[in-house]
């Protein structure tokens, strides 16, 4: 008995937490292995579910899954750990002052599936829009690849656009078309410098740190500065991209360049 | 104020050109950009201003936490002043003066995670391997994906991990999984497309000159390619090693050489036909992959100019061959436990001592699993006449099982093992590779466990890693410990050595970070410069 670290009720307690972590090991290893709704990424039950989440769910989470009085659905990392199933469960059953929805099953499933939709990477989700003529926008004169490269080719002023399909979201491509500084890109800051022995140099910060400045040039060339040799710093911090646009280009115009974005890392 | 704008614009224009294929022929120069430093493997660096005399004063400029590291095998390549450094699916590009990202690339779709060994570099892009493999081309600036090509298939037993080399527009990537059962190949891919130009088997398909060598398994019979090869541009000749034949442990039913596993491999670049092989340990039973680096040197041997390879092999010796036939020359011992064989024949093949093949009850027999050396770099200096390598003085306990073999389900015919209380010792050893004199020796404290390489200088100073943690510096020409730093974990990496700035640094990786040292100069105080942000 001296030697007896835990008392009954502990034991008892760690009994339970036992279980209880046994049961979530188990929950964890159902969830990976377990199938797939077979609504998920069904274009039409996604469909289905954007029409459903219009009507009853926008107002509180934003027209596109933005956020609002509820929280953002387009952040994967706010909701990211919850499986299908307790997805399903909070929609029809409420959390908080979310009220239920009580919705009929597959009207339930389809709202998951749109929701999830707004998370999956671009590249594994079906979008309405005409890629070609998409592409055929991104490369005319004056269009995106001015500024952003895809497969080598292209400007450096944006990030480069290669792999975007797997790296963001459809609400997020479009989003960033017509609202460029809601969610920056680090690294497209941009400093116009002049040196202290004279000269001027500009370019997109890479890195910034109190010790040193790496710049990207207009052609591409990286030039790391050490902050010693700067005399002064003007940096730019809203996105250089015009945030006009949603009125310069079209409804069809943007919708098509989705469709196009959303294939870069397809492969 | 123009003319300094103007004539940045030019030196920064000069210092991004593309990367040549003469400029791989160049390296290591003031760059390091390849996994081997050089085509030739000769792990030399030209570089001066780090010297015998000077080296204590080398201290840590920088250190990079790579993202999700537990061993990190990788060797960096470095190009005008960036670094790639690769682990697992992932490839970063930092500032090699600080250390800092400039862009990193994970690759999210791979279907499997093994160690990398690093990355290549031409034109502008940079390559490397996911471990399920895809080659993957980025844009060095931007690290923009160009492409991801499909070269192996994880469902056949591969896997990949080797760094790439990249070839006069190709790119020649290998492959790994040998302990599992596999047919190890090697593909070339075309640099701009990722269009595969060839591929060669390392193991006869049944029925092909070699096959005869085989008995059950050849299908599976390994001879994996995992590590980077060099290359001969004179004679436009890669040299590629391969590794054991499957199972592993267990040869009763492959009874033969098992060609062309635990070889050497001369490979026509063009084409990928093989103009010669050397076998280093045929029908082997121990898992001594050859992999180890064929290291190309023009010597003057026997009185007359000769083309050669040094190779340090696992199984315990140290060869000499003519690169242009394969011809074996001479061979050494590398360590002085070794007692599977009483030496090398005139053809090169290994005089066998009977009772050393592994046994259900466990054979002791040395050198052990790992071999005599492995995958760490070496470093030759034609001025001293002596090639540095790693060595490790260890016996295992070998054991066999003559259970039916299974491809793909962790079955290796066996195992092997040190007995408790029989770890072994690391070396760092000068030999004089022609005669097979033994120089001087650094002997290492530490638990057997590295995986460290070792890079020289022109200056002699060899830079290495120990089987403590430490990164050190040692005298080329005596073996005589100039400096030391500790890392605070293992080191299974190679280290490297570039200049940016005008300043000589020096760079290897541990289990989990990238270290970077220089020599020592008085930090300045920074003044922070009036910033307006608009």
């Amino acid at each position: 008995m001296r030697y007896r670290i835990f008392s009954t009720v502990q034991l008892h307690k760690i009994f339970l937490l036992s279980c209880s972590a046994t049961l979530l090991w188990a929950q964890h290893a159902k969830d990976d292995e377990a199938a797939k709704h077979p609504f998920m990424g069904n274009p039409d039950r996604i469909e289905a579910g954007r029409k459903t989440y219009l009507g009853g769910c926008a107002g509180c989470h934003g027209p596109e899954g933005g956020g609002g009085r509820g929280p953002s659905l387009i952040e994967r990392g706010a909701w990211h750990p919850m499986t299908d199933d307790n997805l399903y469960g909070t929609i029809q059953k409420g959390v908080g002052i979310m009220p239920a929805a009580n919705l009929p099953t597959d009207r339930g499933w389809e709202l998951v599936a749109f929701v999830r939709s707004l998370t999956a990477p671009a590249v594994e989700m079906k979008a309405p829009g005409d890629a070609t003529a998409g592409e055929k926008l991104f490369w005319s004169t004056n269009g995106c690849s001015g500024c952003h490269r895809i497969g080598g080719k292209g400007g450096f002023a944006g990030p480069d656009l290669s792999n975007i399909g797997r790296t963001s979201t459809l609400p997020k491509l479009r989003r960033s078309i017509v609202d460029p500084d809601f969610e920056r890109t680090p690294g497209f800051e941009r400093a116009d410098l002049t040196l202290r022995d004279g000269s001027k140099l500009s370019g997109l910060v890479k890195d910034r740190t109190n010790y040193r400045l790496q710049l990207q040039l207009k052609d591409g060339t990286l030039r790391s500065v050490p902050v010693e040799t700067i005399e002064t710093v003007e940096l730019t911090k809203p996105s250089i991209m015009p945030a006009d646009y949603k009125t310069k280009l079209t409804r069809d115009d943007i919708t098509n360049l989705v469709s196009y974005l959303r294939q870069q890392g397809a492969n | 104020m123009h003319r300094f704008t103007l004539s940045f614009y030019l030196l920064a224009a000069t210092a991004w050109a593309q990367v040549t294929f003469e400029d791989l022929r160049q390296s290591p120069n003031q760059n390091w950009l390849t996994y081997a430093g050089g085509y030739s493997g000769q792990g030399l660096s030209p570089l001066t201003q780090i010297t015998p005399e000077n080296a204590q004063n080398l201290t840590p400029k920088w250190t990079f936490n790579v993202p999700k590291a537990k061993g990190l095998r990788a060797r960096p390549i470095v190009a005008d002043g960036v670094m790639y450094y690769t682990n697992t699916n992932a490839i970063y590009a930092l500032d090699a003066r600080s250390g800092r990202v400039i862009w990193r690339y994970v690759d999210t779709q791979a279907k499997k995670e093994a160690v990398n060994r690093g990355a290549a570099i031409f034109g502008n892009s940079v390559y490397f391997v996911t471990s399920d493999c895809f080659l993957v081309s980025l844009d060095r600036r931007t690290g923009g994906l160009a492409w991801r090509k499909q070269y192996g298939n994880i469902k056949d037993g591969v896997f990949c991990s080797s760094a790439p080399v990249a070839v006069n527009g190709k790119i020649i990537v290998g492959t790994a999984g040998g302990d599992e059962g596999m047919r190890g190949y090697l593909t070339a891919m075309d640099a701009a497309t990722g269009k595969e130009l060839w591929r060669t088997y390392t193991i006869p398909a049944r029925g092909e000159p070699g096959s005869e060598t085989w008995g059950n398994y050849i299908e599976y019979g390994g001879g994996a390619t995992w590590l980077s090869g060099t290359y001969d541009a004179a004679t436009n000749t890669l040299f590629w090693t391969t590794g054991n034949p499957w199972p592993d442990f267990y040869g009763g039913d492959r009874k033969g050489d098992n060609l062309y596993s635990c070889s050497l491999l001369a490979l026509d670049a063009e084409t990928g036909k093989m103009k010669w092989y050397f076998q280093f340990t045929p029908g082997d039973w121990h898992d001594w992959d050859a992999q180890s680096w064929p290291i190309l040197a023009d010597v003057q041997y026997e009185g007359k100019p000769r083309k050669v390879i040094f190779h340090a092999n696992r199984n315990g010796f140290l060869y000499l061959l003519d690169r242009e036939t394969g011809k074996y020359l001479k061979s050494s011992k590398l360590i002085d436990n070794l007692d599977w064989a009483s030496g090398i024949d005139a053809k090169g093949r290994p005089i066998p001592i009977p009772g050393k093949d592994p046994t259900p009850e466990g054979n002791r027999v040395c050198p052990g699993v790992r071999g005599a050396t492995n995958w760490m770099s070496q470093s030759w200096n034609p001025a001293t006449g002596l090639l540095s390598v790693v060595v490790l003085e260890q016996c295992d306990i070998f054991t066999s099982s003559s259970k039916t073999p299974e491809p793909g389900k962790n079955f290796a015919g066996g195992g092997a093992g040190p007995a408790p209380k029989d770890a072994g010792q690391f070396y760092l050893r000068a030999i004089n590779p022609l005669t097979g004199e033994r120089k001087w020796q650094y002997p290492m404290t530490g638990k057997a466990e590295m995986w460290a390489g070792v890079t020289g200088t022109v200056t002699g100073v060899l830079f290495a890693g120990d089987d403590d943690g430490h990164v050190i510096a040692v005298d080329a020409k005596s073996g005589k410990h100039l400096w030391h730093y500790q890392t605070g974990d293992n080191i299974y990496a190679s280290p490297v050595t570039f200049m940016v700035d005008g300043k000589q640094y020096v760079s290897i990786a541990n289990a989990t970070s990238v270290f970077t040292f220089g020599l020592f100069e008085p930090v300045k105080s920074v003044p922070v410069p009036p910033m307006k942000i608009k």
